[in-house]
């Protein structure tokens, strides 16, 4: 009885043991990737000491937004909206480019999400976070254990 | 007799789960790729809080 249960059972564990180390690295680097991550961080230039003096934050979605629309100078108002549909419109690109270049099209969705979910945990301190509620919460610095 | 059928069986549930979460979605790979997005881009120090631990098994 026992030697009919070995045999499944090892089966099991080698397929287990080789799931765990069997992903290949997602490629980022093709030709168009780069082009949008380069395009990505030359804006990223301009919208940083945004985000660091709290004229722009971060959506609970992880899309930048305006925190305080009245207090924004008018004339910096169409280069801010510009900002914004840029970053969101390549990260949209590239998101959809690294889908592709790994042959999986359909899981463009999912990457996006799982970039903003490592971003959501490394947000630098002194950036602003709208929640859930629609509450805008100053990032702290993180208490280190 | 009867019983090796079912063990079979089991061995296939489990043989068959392990390959279905693996084809679904590489998440391990995907976090890793995003943490490299967020240093390319963001250019954010060492991450805050580190992605979930998972035993690197070297070949």
């Amino acid at each position: 009885m026992k030697k009919y249960l070995l045999l499944p059972v090892l089966l099991a564990f080698s397929l287990l043991a080789s799931a765990e180390d069997a992903e290949p690295d997602l490629r980022i680097d093709t030709p168009a990737a780069k082009e949008i991550r380069a395009s990505l961080k030359a804006r990223f230039a301009q919208i940083k000491p945004l985000l660091e003096n709290g004229t722009l934050g971060l959506t609970a979605e992880g899309k930048l937004a305006v925190r305080d629309p009245a207090s924004t100078p008018l004339a910096e108002r169409q280069n801010i909206s510009k900002l914004i549909a840029g970053d969101a419109n390549d990260k949209a690109a590239l998101f959809r480019e690294i889908a592709r270049a790994n042959n999986h099209p359909e899981w463009e969705q999912r990457i996006a999400d799982i970039v903003h979910e490592r971003m959501s945990k490394r947000i630098p301190a002194g950036w602003w976070v709208r929640d859930a509620a629609g509450k805008w919460q100053q990032k702290q610095e993180s208490a280190k254990p | 007799m009867r019983s090796l059928g079912l063990l079979t069986l089991m061995g296939a549930g489990l043989l068959s789960a392990c390959v279905t979460i693996n084809i679904y979605f590489p998440a391990a790979a995907a976090e890793k790729m995003a943490d490299k997005l967020i240093d390319d881009i963001w250019q954010i120090d060492a991450p805050a809080e580190p992605p979930e631990k998972e035993s690197e098994v070297t070949p």
